[in-house]
């Protein structure tokens, strides 16, 4: 091979090898946005736009996982359904948006007075649902006790006052996430029908029990 | 422009010259990476423009015929990539025919270019199938490369085994572009029935 050729071939190789290295640049760098877009897709998936909180679809899957690990570790886990009361009213009253306000107000209240292993998430409507693992009952009445002190102290300007009905249920072995939900609304309707602002568990032999409520019986 | 681009017309050069004569074009003057361009990268059209520019000695002096040359050479090349990427699916492999293929050339500009590259401005085509055997194109863009688009319906017609024939006007009353420098040309591909 001649020089000349050798030297074309040199400046053939070069152009190559600096177009490669173009190409993997531009590949990690469209990698990189790739992987920040689906981070970004699966937030979005499982998030509630307006709270920023888990959504439904989120709930569902931790309710499931919850309920194998449960199954497996033969421990509980517990869960809080927070409804806003008379929450229509302040709607009528002072307008959609203030509504939006409030349960955004109301979601960073649950968040931060949640502990980190806690899964808070938009339910529906106003309706919030708190899922703690790994809990027995003394534990989360006292998880569900400082929720409701919490709402209570904290002042929403948007309305003179806000107050919460909660439905408290826990796990037992063998149990479907279903029936536990289940008992948790039938608990939320108690404390709805014992004059609301006030949190009911329901155990799962069907005893009421009464946390934090001023005027509703315990059975 | 893309990449791909600058890479189908060198790889035109090498096959017709010889890679000794793509490399004294590239060493005219100073290119990106020394003139190894990458399919995924973007460059300024102007280096295209002086590829051509400094190519046209090759093609009887005549710009516009290296457009035509790189234009028919370019579909060929462009389909047999796009065959390798989907090896059984989408437009082209499906097109049986021509003028079904270029009837539907706007479904890749406008959907799935623009999903790919949507900073990018892409010509615009208004196609009109006239009869089953002719139809006409008209052709608008902020570049003024008419001669590339004949070339690539000939390199059209010529992937079809298709014995139609390609003319090609300007109509500047198709130009709606603010840019000055916007043409706009018809083609019409037409062929016996």
């Amino acid at each position: 091979m001649s020089n000349h050729d050798k030297e074309l071939l040199l400046r053939r190789l070069e152009r190559e090898q600096l177009a490669r290295q173009e190409t993997e640049d531009i590949l990690d760098r469209v990698t990189l946005k790739l992987y920040h877009a689906n981070h970004s897709l699966s937030q979005m998936a499982v998030t509630d736009r307006l709270t920023q909180l888990y959504n439904r679809h989120k709930l569902d899957e931790v309710l499931i996982q919850q309920q194998h690990l449960a199954e497996r570790y033969k421990n509980n886990f517990g869960i809080i359904i927070i409804d806003i009361d008379f929450f229509k009213k302040i709607n009528d009253a002072h307008g959609h948006q203030t509504g939006d306000v409030i349960l955004k107000e109301l979601s960073n209240i649950l968040k931060n007075s949640s502990r980190k292993s806690d899964v808070v998430g938009r339910w529906g409507g106003e309706e919030f649902m708190i899922i703690i693992p790994n809990v027995s009952e003394q534990p989360l009445f006292i998880v569900a006790e400082k929720l409701q002190r919490d709402i209570k102290k904290h002042k929403f300007p948007q309305v003179d006052i806000l107050t919460v009905s909660m439905g408290v249920s826990i796990s037992h072995p063998g149990e479907s996430f279903e029936n536990i939900i289940s008992r948790a609304d039938e608990a939320l309707y108690q404390a709805k029908e014992n004059g609301r602002n006030c949190s009911y568990a329901l155990l799962h032999n069907k005893s009421f029990n009464l946390i934090g409520a001023k005027n509703a019986p315990s059975s | 422009m893309r990449g791909i681009i600058f890479r189908t017309y060198l790889s035109l050069l090498t096959n017709r010259f010889g890679y000794e004569v793509t490399d004294s074009i590239l060493l005219k003057r100073d290119y990106p990476n020394k003139g190894g361009f990458s399919s995924a990268g973007n460059y300024d059209v102007l280096y295209l423009e002086w590829l051509i520019s400094d190519g046209a000695y090759l093609f009887d002096n005549s710009k516009d015929k290296v457009w035509i040359d790189f234009g028919e050479y370019a579909l060929v090349h462009l389909i047999k990539a796009a065959k390798r990427a989907h090896a059984s699916e989408g437009l082209i492999a499906n097109a049986v025919n021509l003028y079904d293929f270029l009837e539907n050339i706007n479904i890749i500009h406008h959907e799935e270019l623009n999903k790919l590259y949507p900073d990018a401005k892409f010509p615009s085509f208004d196609i009109q199938r006239v009869n089953p055997r002719r139809i006409t194109i008209g052709y608008s863009s902020d570049h003024h490369y008419p001669y590339f688009v004949y070339g690539l319906l000939r390199g059209c017609i010529e992937h079809f085994n298709d014995s139609s024939t390609v003319t090609m006007k300007r109509m500047d009353a198709l130009i709606s572009s603010p840019d000055k420098h916007a043409s706009a040309y018809q083609f019409e591909v037409f062929g016996d029935e």
